[in-house]
């Protein structure tokens, strides 16, 4: 057990016992119940179900390897300040301006432990790349922490929080304001597992009834890019969940985040409200950084001839992107099916055309004759001939980032359903989902950002419009110990995702199981098609 | 030997045995206890389901007398309404409260609509069952923090939830009137999930309007951080997995219209109280009323040591008889997941549904819902209502119950409740959701 693994046990326990110690206490700290502690411990283990293929890398992980050990305790801390307003002199303007208050704060103590015990060949990409592994997989924050304050129609929420608009479930459109985490679970975890809080100063107003409007609400946001500039940090490569990208490129990467500036600012303004008391409606801008990074080669300095490769990275960068969008949702009642929908623009939104973003390897060459690049494809490692090029690119250039609008849409309904031969006391949830995506000024050399095996520069085509159809189905039995589901997404390029679970609670446990795999073509989520797991998860709930 | 002798003591015998009977009279008096071996008591006392379990020696009911008489315990507003609203308002044929005079709908009804149920009136269970959600709308505002027990036979006490209820009228209660309702509100409702852990964060808010439209229902899922539109439709699904469904809430929490209605007849029955005299009621400084730490709490069967009966059973109520209706209801809904069930509730008191005997959609037996209730008065006893202390779902298939504790020093229940109605805004719900 490493040396940086022990202080974080030590203090796991700590946390536990003192907890344990508080357990048989209500959950409410003070007589009048304005203060409420919650905790909950778990553990989370997946085994591999599929031999690594393709340019996953490492490649020497196999069916039945360990591929998580996910450790997590979140403490959550809820204050109602409405008593001390009434005693505190420093709450005093508060109580003179007659506005509520309360506060939330969560802490957060992650370890994974898949690096440390896990196979061998994790162990060594921990051993190369030490810092960077450790930055995610020991975990101590205050991950969210905010303090809100209303008076009548107004709301201000200020902290460490999450925000999601719109309607979707499992992909993201108009929920695109706080960045994932995709350093662990890839695909096969929640969304919310993975959700990681800014610090922002949010705010609503709530206008009432407006014409034919009921709950008209103006709500914004702003996270502030001197503080938080945050984006969904880049996985490693050769981390458990990282894209399959071959080994070749791992020397060039360089990631570039969006520094800490005011113009790297998050912002973003929605009204929403009732239209004849049935039909939810909003409307949304905002600005944020997708989770998707933009890929680009740059040369370093200028060069007659790119000789050297430490003259070329390629950098890793988080563009902001623009997003307008509207979503609606309303209840019909003959079919007693909700249904929900959404359409948003993502303005100038990067995207990769290998013949732009990777443009130094599509500028004019010297040529070579094969001995000589035999030879140096020996002294450099990297045979140019995999990359397309004939000989050395002359008077190198850096690639660029292309962009381009592309509306993305969709439509979903739910509806709860009796199928009472397998169930007579609960319903079975049923929602299902249509993504549509359309690159409004097409190009047909875009491309997604994996190359094909065993091509390094092969990468699958993007279309003009892509279309994936999601469907979860769950329910409860036995009084509600036991909740068995299964979700579902296919592409119709050629990818299916399948994801049955059950949870079990058994008191203050609950446990989980959860099977994941991806079939089918290298597109999209296929990408991942050959990290299929099976997921144990066992949680303690303090109270 | 006397001839006459003879017979006398043949007679005299059989005088005494049947004297000695237990079987013989089915009434109950104060001080009486109903068990296992003197069930016969209340045979016609309480619904067949009930009496079941006290035969089965699952309930032992200890019948007493109240100190106080709970047609005293309408809150001011439902009292200060009785006389004003005599014939006042009628049912229309959708069975929506209208004005007797004009036959429309109302501006706005303060009070209890139906101070006079006539048993024989084809609408009588309708307007009964108006009367117990209005008289519920004159305490204003309510905030119920409770815990809900899932409690099996074998086990005892498996877990619970903890949850808060609040309501907004904007029907019935008085200062009501001056608050705009464009949308034709009758109330508005929030249920918080407040732990255990995974669930807590959960918040559902409810519009239910005056006409027959549905309720709007929205829910914060905290899984996926936002608000999701719920269908309204789906009321008769299991309550997260308890043996209550969303319409159980308090006995009844559906619509009215959705349902058919029927008086079946008006006899006696047990109803269980917390105590013979009322519990204490205080008014903060912010002017809310709400129960008190020193209230009786209820001690269900898993709580008492060497307790032979069922362990969901409260064990420490005093029974007391009280003239009842029995309604009959049937959901007008095809999909609906009960089919007729018995309410039975107090012809004094429209607030005390009592039981809820409730069958499968083929009409066999399944489940039955009881609540206990109390009188709570002001130590100046200017303020006095009655609430509910506790609710018992037993399913009688899974042999399982669902409590819900109510009268707990831990969870003050609230009414004339302070709060802000912007909460139940789509804006204001936000500040719920974490």
């Amino acid at each position: 057990m490493s040396l940086r693994v022990k202080p974080f046990l030590g203090g796991f326990l700590a946390v536990f016992v003192l907890v344990l110690a508080v357990r048989s206490e209500a959950f409410f700290v003070d007589e009048k119940k304005t203060f409420a502690f919650k905790a909950k411990v778990q553990t989370r283990t997946s085994l591999r179900l599929q031999d690594a293929e393709g340019w996953t890398y490492p490649g020497n992980i196999y069916v039945g390897n360990l591929v998580q050990w996910r450790n997590l305790a979140l403490l959550e801390l809820d204050h109602d300040l409405k008593e001390l307003t009434k005693s505190l002199d420093i709450l005093y303007p508060l109580k003179a301006l007659k506005i509520q208050s309360k506060y939330h704060l969560v802490g957060r103590f992650m370890y994974e432990g898949v690096y440390d015990v896990g196979p061998q060949a994790f162990q060594d990409i921990k051993d190369r790349d030490k810092e960077n592994i450790d930055s995610f997989t020991h975990q101590y924050d205050l991950w969210e922490f905010y303090v809100d304050l209303s008076r009548g129609p107004a709301f201000l929420r200020i902290g460490r929080q999450n925000l999601a608009w719109g309607e979707t479930d499992i992909f993201r459109l108009l929920d695109g304001i706080n960045p994932l985490d995709n350093t662990f679970g890839g695909p096969f975890e929640d969304l919310d597992d993975r959700r990681i809080p800014l610090w922002m100063l949010r705010g609503n107003y709530n206008f009432g009834d407006v014409g034919p409007l009921y709950s008209f609400t103006l709500e914004g946001f702003w996270v502030p890019g001197s503080w938080d500039a945050r984006v969904a940090p880049f996985a490693p490569l050769g981390s458990v969940y990282s894209a399959p990208l071959p080994e070749t490129f791992f020397p060039f990467v360089r990631v570039v985040t969006p520094d800490k500036s005011l113009s790297n600012s998050r912002w973003g303004v929605r009204l929403m409200g009732l239209v004849g008391t049935n039909v939810n409606v909003s409307i949304a801008h905002y600005k944020s950084f997708l989770d998707a990074p933009a890929l680009r080669s740059v040369v370093v300095r200028d060069v007659p001839v790119l000789t050297d490769l430490n003259d070329l990275t390629l950098e890793v960068s988080y563009p902001d992107v623009q997003v307008t969008g509207a979503s609606m949702s309303f209840w019909e009642s003959r079919t007693d099916i909700v249904f929900r929908g959404e359409v948003a623009m993502f303005w100038d939104e990067p995207v990769f055309v290998p013949e732009e973003s990777l443009g130094t390897l599509y500028g004019p060459t010297l040529p070579l004759p094969p001995l000589v690049l035999d030879l140096a494809a020996e002294m450099l490692g990297v045979d140019v001939r995999d990359l397309g090029l004939d000989g050395l690119p002359l008077n190198p250039q850096s690639g660029t980032i292309p962009k381009k609008n592309i509306l993305r849409f969709v439509i979903g309904l739910d509806k709860q359903i009796w199928i009472r031969p397998l169930n007579k006391t609960s319903t079975f949830f049923l929602s299902m989902q249509y993504f549509g995506t359309w690159v409004t000024d097409y190009d047909g050399r875009m491309r997604q950002l994996a190359p094909l095996y065993p091509t390094l520069i092969n990468f699958p085509k993007v279309m003009e419009t892509e279309h994936v159809f999601t469907a979860l189905i769950s329910t409860l039995y036995r009084k509600g110990t036991i909740s068995p589901q299964v979700a579902l997404a296919y592409d119709v390029r050629g990818a299916w995702l399948i994801m049955p679970a059950v949870n079990f609670t058994k008191g203050p446990f609950r446990f989980m199981l959860q099977y994941s795999a991806i079939q089918g073509n290298f597109t999209g989520f296929g990408a991942f098609r050959d990290r299929d797991q099976i997921s144990f998860s066992l949680t303690y709930l303090l109270n | 030997m006397n001839p006459r002798r003879c017979f006398q003591v043949p007679l005299v015998t059989l005088f005494l045995l049947v004297c000695a009977c237990p079987l013989a009279s089915a009434d109950v008096s104060p001080g009486d206890i109903v068990d296992k071996t003197s069930w016969k008591k209340a045979e016609k006392l309480l619904p067949e389901s009930v009496l079941n379990w006290v035969k089965k020696g699952d309930m032992v009911l200890r019948v007493g007398r109240l100190a106080y008489d709970p047609k005293d315990y309408f809150p001011p507003a439902a009292r200060a309404s009785l006389e004003p609203n005599r014939g006042k308002y009628d049912l229309d044929p959708n069975n929506l409260v209208i004005d007797a005079e004009t036959g429309k709908p109302p501006e706005f009804i303060e009070g209890i609509p139906f101070p006079d149920i006539e048993p024989k009136d084809p609408k009588a269970a309708e307007k009964i069952m108006y009367d117990r959600m209005y008289y519920t709308y004159t305490q204003g505002n309510i905030r119920l923090p409770y815990d809900a027990a899932w409690v099996s036979r074998n086990t005892g006490y498996d877990r619970d939830v903890q949850c808060a209820f609040l309501q907004y009228p904007l029907t019935g209660y008085g200062p009501a009137r001056n608050e705009s309702n464009k949308p034709g509100i009758e109330r508005f409702s929030i249920l918080q999930l407040l732990a255990p852990f995974d669930i807590a964060g959960t918040n559902v808010l409810l519009w239910r309007f005056l006409d027959q439209r549905k309720d709007n229902t929205f829910a914060y899922i905290p899984a996926i951080r936002r608000v999701r539109r719920m269908s309204p439709a789906n009321r008769s699904d299991a309550y997260i997995g308890s043996d209550l469904c969303v319409d159980d809430a308090w006995a009844f929490d559906g619509k009215v219209t959705d349902f058919e209605w029927k008086v079946l007849r008006k006899q006696e029955g047990l109803v269980g109280f917390l105590d013979p005299a009322p519990q204490a009621f205080e008014k903060n400084e912010s002017g809310e009323w709400h129960t008190t730490r020193g209230i009786r709490a209820v001690a269900y069967g898993h709580h008492k040591e060497g307790w032979q009966g069922a362990p969901w059973v409260p064990t420490n109520l005093v029974w007391v008889k009280r003239p009842i209706y029995v309604l009959s209801l049937t959901p007008k809904d095809p999909y609906y997941n009960y089919g007729v069930q018995e309410i039975w509730v107090d012809a004094e008191v429209p607030f005390m549904l009592i039981y809820k005997a409730i069958n499968d959609r083929a009409g066999d037996y399944w489940k039955t819902l009881w609540m206990s209730f109390s009188g709570f008065m002001s130590a100046d006893d200017r303020m006095r209502l009655l609430m509910v202390t506790s609710i018992v779902v037993t399913d009688d298939r899974t042999d399982h119950s669902t409590v819900v504790d109510l009268a707990n020093p831990n969870n003050l229940q609230a009414v004339y409740a302070v709060q802000d109605r912007n909460d139940y805004s789509l804006g204001g719900f936000q500040k719920l959701c974490k």
